[in-house]
């Protein structure tokens, strides 16, 4: 006769013999998921972040099954949880390796991030070309020996920027896209026009009302992404009285005394982008579980 | 009236208790019944060619949709296993992924016979994909 034993417990009115094995509520003959931990853990998201992370170390000596859980803006979200296909900021991951368990928040766009855009229309003084539609060309020479390209832009439209918002940071993203022979710095003279709504300038690069100016002077190597500090700029045109949401912002870019071939050229797809970032942070916090039950050594 | 049943609580906690997280095990609320694994508890690959959707399809046996749990090591090699199989994974994992397809119906699902997952690989290569699953005897539908 077969052996036969063990403990089973079956829900009320069931009987014990019973074949459903959903009327049982436990039986030996069916392991449980065996509980390891169960922690908690937070991080703070300042501006700019794009992923922050905990980890909670299980000491296991193999990868454990694991669930976990993260609350951003009050709003708790199993891992994985599934955004939409659009029109999401940030999502949650968790990975379970054999000494911990990561559990993180992503922020595709970067947190606090109000405006990524691509400057709408410029003009360079050396070629005497507007751009997008006159003929752009996807570098600037900034001391070509020639002559000066000096750039001017008018940036995309629906700006989304109260006014009065404290930024974090604004970067205009150029590339280090020719340095010839010469490893020197390339110089560079920004200012933002002091307007509350740029319009689109033409060939004028003389106007007079700018804002406070940065001197930027950048020696990183031929190839490098050139972010310039445009963040004062546009804190003081944000903070004009006549600012409102949805406006334009420009800016001069000028060489300012670099010596030798120097380009800077548009950073994506003959683009130049800005990126605009608010204060400000949140606090994320996650839950993760952790069961004995292995999944991989 | 009838009062019996297990009830194992935490230590320090009492037999009284009438906080369900204060137990162990309570028969009064059952537990989650593991029914089945990959054979030996050991992990199982696929193998994904690259540019299209690789399918793992699991006969479970059971006569109702059950709960599942399914973990995949979404990039080959990585050691880092993710619940389900969602591309959203930690911007660190650069390296060549799947995806869990979910695109339609026919793609991702449990029904009362089978689960199905299907891989999508765009990587530009071909990929061995691990995934560990946990089926439960339970109701997940």
């Amino acid at each position: 006769m077969a052996v036969d034993y063990g403990i089973k417990i079956v829900k009320a009115g069931k009987d014990i013999s019973t074949s459903d094995i959903r009327d049982i509520l436990m039986s030996s003959k069916y392991s449980m998921l065996k509980f390891h931990s169960d922690s908690t853990g937070s991080v703070t998201v300042n501006a700019g972040d794009t992923n922050k992370y905990v980890e909670f170390s299980h000491n296991l000596g193999y990868v454990p099954a694991f669930v976990a859980y993260y609350k951003y803006n009050n709003q708790i979200f199993f891992i994985p949880n599934v955004p939409r296909s659009g029109g999401f900021d940030n999502y949650g991951y968790a990975w379970a390796d054999t000494t911990k368990v990561r559990c993180g928040i992503v922020f595709p766009n970067a947190y606090n991030r109000l405006y990524r855009g691509t400057f709408n229309s410029g003009y360079e003084t050396a070629t005497g070309s507007t751009w997008p539609s006159g003929g752009h060309t996807s570098s600037s020479d900034v001391n070509g020996g020639w002559t000066y390209h000096n750039i001017g832009s008018e940036i995309g439209d629906n700006i989304t920027i109260p006014q009065g918002t404290t930024i974090s940071s604004a970067l205009c993203d150029f590339q280090i896209a020719d340095k010839g022979s010469d490893p020197g710095d390339v110089y560079i003279r920004t200012v933002g026009i002091d307007v509350d709504d740029v319009v689109d300038f033409g060939s004028d690069m003389g106007q007079t009302q700018t804002t406070a100016e940065n001197l930027q002077s950048v020696s990183a190597p031929l190839g490098s992404k050139v972010g310039i500090n445009v963040t004062g700029m546009v804190q003081e045109v944000v903070n004009r009285a006549g600012w409102a949401n949805g406006n334009n912002l420009g800016f001069y870019i000028f060489n300012n005394g670099s010596t030798g071939i120097r380009y800077i050229s548009t950073y994506t797809g003959g683009t130049i982008e800005l990126y605009i970032t608010k204060a400000g942070s949140v606090s994320t916090s996650f839950r993760c579980i952790i069961f004995k039950d292995k999944i991989s050594s | 009236m009838a009062n019996y049943g297990l009830k194992i609580t935490k230590a320090s906690k009492d037999i009284t208790s009438t906080e369900p997280r204060d137990y162990i095990f309570n028969s009064a609320y059952g537990a989650v019944k593991v029914y089945s694994e990959p054979p030996s508890k050991a992990y199982q690959t696929v193998s994904c060619t690259n540019g299209g959707n690789t399918t793992v399809t699991i006969a479970h046996g059971l006569p109702f949709v059950p709960m599942v749990m399914w973990f995949t090591e979404l990039t080959s090699g990585s050691g880092h296993w993710y619940m389900g199989g969602l591309i959203l994974k930690d911007p660190a994992d650069t390296n060549a992924s799947v995806t869990m397809n979910g695109d339609s119906d026919s793609l991702t699902y449990v029904d009362s016979t089978n689960i199905k997952v299907t891989y999508n690989n765009v990587s530009g290569g071909n990929l061995t994909i691990k995934y560990y699953y946990f089926i439960f005897a339970d109701d997940g539908s």
